[in-house]
């Protein structure tokens, strides 16, 4: 199924190559779906970025019939709908897992551990309540291909990592320039798939600590390091520790 | 195991539905002696084979969030089941809004609930004699007691000797010990207790020790794995890891599943002969006779029956006379509150998963400040609290993604990993006029059965004691130091919508007087003394305390009755 979100993209850049849309993205951003992002009025474009490439509005359809039905297999899980990205989107999404959450000493980068297929997995749902992420990215990812096009001649996942780091530091920008309010938007719920899906892997949970999904004969109750803090916290907020 | 596929009528007696109290009727009656056909609209289910305990959150599809296949997301418990089922519409009156619940398995939705098993105090069984409102039970306190009793040890639960007002304790030696209370629920009764709001040890149908059996042993809890996934080792209770594989065992149950019953059949005015269902994988239609037919469908899908069973001796609907099935509509008053605590920030990281559940609550405490009218709502509520180290999931956004990358977004991740608390709001509703359910006489399901429409408002009463509990959430989590994720909400915009909660209860309510009510005291349908109801349908009042333990009491109550007059000749 990737070559539908090809396919609209090309559409969409060969668009945009000749016309500026007769309608502003601000303009059409009003309303319930406009991404809560603050707004910088009359600020100058982020150098590299082109302000004159709006927003594509590509939309895709929700098809609750392609879903796992109301009685999967609980013990050999799988998501049975057909996958939306192809493999460019996905290396491009990879390329930003790594620059929202990079390798460290804790674990590997989210790039790393290929969060793209979560990702594609994610906006690829046929279900209602991910529709509006699967309209952000599938956009997001066309609008970065033709930010990246238009400086360096490559789409974004083959360009080079200083327009990787420029294109995301504009896109982290708060308030954001006019014309960046729904890549921020969309850049902000990518953030937050990465994340959501980084934490929730094995590598994830390990890297921030998490302790649980442990069989254990008795519930210990916190640990003494942990009574301790509480102990403190109690105090400083003049409470007695409860009997 | 389950799924004899018997259409005989040598049963003593069927009964309609195998969750809560369907199921605890099959189990009373057949140890009884008594020969018992089941009949489940929904698959048969097996826990042991089918719940996948230790899935973890990436093996799943969307990492197990819930979707309108699954509500309640990827691992929970529920098979064919939701607000929404295909093939089983209902609708709601213009402009108002209800959201019916079904399970669709063996075992009901014993196998996904809550499992918080309040018993009902002596003044919830009489709250028109307390304040004036409502009905009074046709029961006390004391003698629903033994019930209790015995329903808790085979259950199974954990729970205190709080020794609180109207909140009865269980006797010596049924309750489990409660597991330790973890960081963020002692900062809460901290705090709590220091506004003069109690927080106490909490009761849940979850065992903390072994239950040894020969037939349907069950082990305590290893402390992890979410409770609504239901419970393959048996520690949480469910129908099918306790009282259906025991009913079993006495071979004097037969289940048939995938039977969807759509009317009772009368054998005369008074006397019921059986029932007709639809064998849901192949649509024929059968008929199976008894002496007695219980009724423990859940509420609402028991009122649709009744009502869609009326003859010309029952023109308003089977057993009807008083014009109360369908009315009196309740379920269990919702709200929330959340909190955002600084302080606990970055604290020690330690394994906090404990049960899925509480293991402290906020129970009701404002009984005098109500008996001098100092308050704008006559009934109580209480909190089941929430909190702990939860991992960051597909939604993470708003204040729990800090705008930053790289280092300083996991230190921040890190940090704000256990900063949250949860107020979860569960108050008793008070029955009126406006909530209701009836026949839509437009619109029939996937089988031609006439569906239910619903009308629901809630009062004054309700939406006032939700603001109260926002305020006084508010004020505990203020003493933590901490913010509040939605100060905006009021009592209106805070409560959850009607069914929400998924207590639905008082369709066909028991009573004294056979004008007022649809049952006498041990669930007999006054008009139809071989019909009973077993199931939500009967509560006479709907108390905050989660209302399964005394739907399972009263169910075992009245089919030991049964058992006595069935053995003693009674609709031979």
């Amino acid at each position: 199924m990737t070559t539908l979100s090809r396919r609209t993209t090309l559409a969409w850049l060969a668009a945009a190559a000749t016309a500026i849309p007769a309608v502003p993205a601000v303009a059409r951003s009003e309303g319930a779906t406009a991404p809560a992002v603050a707004r910088s009025e009359g600020a100058t474009a982020p150098a590299g970025l082109n302000p004159q490439i709006a927003w594509p509005d590509i939309e895709l359809p929700v098809n609750a019939a392609l879903g796992y039905g109301t009685d999967p297999d609980l013990m050999n899980p799988i998501a049975p709908w057909p996958l939306r990205l192809s493999a460019e989107n996905r290396e491009a999404i990879n390329i930003l897992g790594n620059l929202v959450l990079p390798p460290d000493e804790s674990g590997p980068g989210a790039g790393d551990v290929d969060i793209a297929a979560f990702v594609d997995e994610w906006i690829s749902s046929p279900y209602e309540a991910q529709a509006g992420d699967r309209r952000k990215v599938l956009n997001g990812l066309a609008w970065l291909d033709a930010q990246s096009l238009e400086a360096t001649g490559k789409p974004f996942a083959k360009a080079d990592a200083a327009t990787h780091a420029r294109i995301v530091d504009a896109l982290m920008l708060d308030p954001v320039p006019e014309f960046l309010v729904e890549p921020a938007g969309f850049f902000g719920r990518l953030r937050g798939l990465i994340v959501g899906g980084y934490y929730t892997l094995p590598e994830g949970k390990a890297a921030i600590g998490f302790q649980g999904n442990t069989p254990m004969k008795d519930y210990p109750g916190p640990s003494d390091e942990a009574v301790e803090h509480l102990k403190g916290l109690l105090k400083h907020l003049n409470l007695p520790y409860p009997a | 195991m389950f799924d004899k596929a018997a259409r005989s009528t040598g049963h003593d007696v069927i009964i309609v539905g195998s969750g809560a109290g369907g199921s605890m009727a099959a189990y009373a009656l057949t140890r009884a002696g008594i020969n018992v056909l089941l009949l489940e609209a929904g698959r048969s289910y097996d826990p042991q084979a089918e719940v996948n305990m230790l899935g973890q959150e990436h093996e799943a599809p969307l990492r197990g969030v819930g979707t309108p296949d699954k509500p309640f997301g990827y691992y929970d418990a529920t098979i064919d089941g939701g607000w929404q089922v295909p093939g089983e519409p209902y609708t709601t009156a213009k402009d108002e809004k209800f959201e019916w619940w079904r399970s669709r398995m063996l075992g009901g939705r014993t196998n996904h609930w809550g499992r918080h098993v309040p018993r009902f105090g002596p003044y919830d069984f009489k709250p028109f004699s307390r304040d004036g409102i409502g009905m009074d039970w046709p029961l006390s306190y004391d003698e629903v007691a033994p019930w209790y009793d015995r329903t808790e040890e085979i259950v199974g639960l954990w729970g205190a000797p709080n020794g609180l007002e109207n909140h009865p304790d269980s006797p010596p030696g049924i309750a489990h010990p409660v597991p330790k209370p973890r960081v963020y629920e002692l900062l809460i009764k901290a705090a709590a207790n220091d506004l003069g709001v109690p927080c106490v040890p909490s009761r849940y149908a979850i065992l903390t020790k072994d239950k040894p059996d020969d037939v349907a042993p069950r082990n305590a809890c290893y402390y992890t794995s979410p409770c609504g996934r239901g419970c393959s080792i048996g520690a949480a209770y469910q129908a099918t890891t306790s009282v259906l594989p025991l009913a079993m065992a006495t071979g004097r149950l037969t289940v048939v599943t995938d039977a969807m019953v759509s009317k009772v059949v009368m054998k005369s005015k008074h006397k019921a002969d059986g029932v007709e269902y639809v064998d849901r994988k192949t649509g024929q239609t059968y008929k199976v006779t008894a002496k007695a037919v219980i009724l423990a469908a859940s509420a609402c899908e028991t009122s649709r029956l009744m009502l869609n069973s009326r003859n010309d001796d029952h023109p308003n609907g089977l057993a009807n006379g008083s014009g109360q099935v369908g009315r009196n509509l309740v379920d269990t008053v919702g709200g929330y509150t959340g909190g955002i605590i600084p302080g606990l920030e970055g604290r020690p990281i330690y394994n906090e998963e404990g049960a899925d559940q509480a293991h402290l609550y906020i129970p009701w405490w404002l009984y005098k400040e109500q008996a001098e009218g100092k308050l704008n709502f006559a009934r109580g509520y209480h909190f089941e609290i929430g909190g702990g180290f939860r991992l960051p999931g597909p939604w993470t956004g708003g204040a729990d993604l800090p705008k930053v990358n790289g280092a300083d977004l996991r230190a921040a991740m890190k940090r704000k990993m256990g900063n949250r608390v949860h107020f979860s709001l569960r108050g008793e509703m008070i029955p009126n006029k406006d909530c209701y359910a009836e026949i839509d006489p437009n619109v029939r399901d996937k089988w031609g059965i006439p569906v239910l429409k619903f009308h629901w408002k809630w009062s004054d009463q309700e939406i006032n004691m939700v603001q109260h509990g926002l305020d006084t959430a508010r004020a505990i989590i203020k003493r933590m130091g901490g913010t509040v994720v939605n100060p905006n909400d009021t009592g209106e915009s805070n409560i959850r919508p009607g069914g929400f909660i998924i207590h639905e209860g008082g369709t066909a309510r028991m009573g004294d007087d056979p004008k007022t009510s649809v049952l006498d005291a041990y669930n007999r349908c006054w008009e139809v003394p071989n019909l009973l109801v077993a199931d939500g349908a009967m509560l006479t009042s709907n108390p905050h305390k989660n209302p399964t333990l005394t739907i399972m009491a009263l169910a075992w109550r009245a089919c030991d009755k049964l058992a006595a007059d069935i053995k003693q000749g009674a609709f031979a």
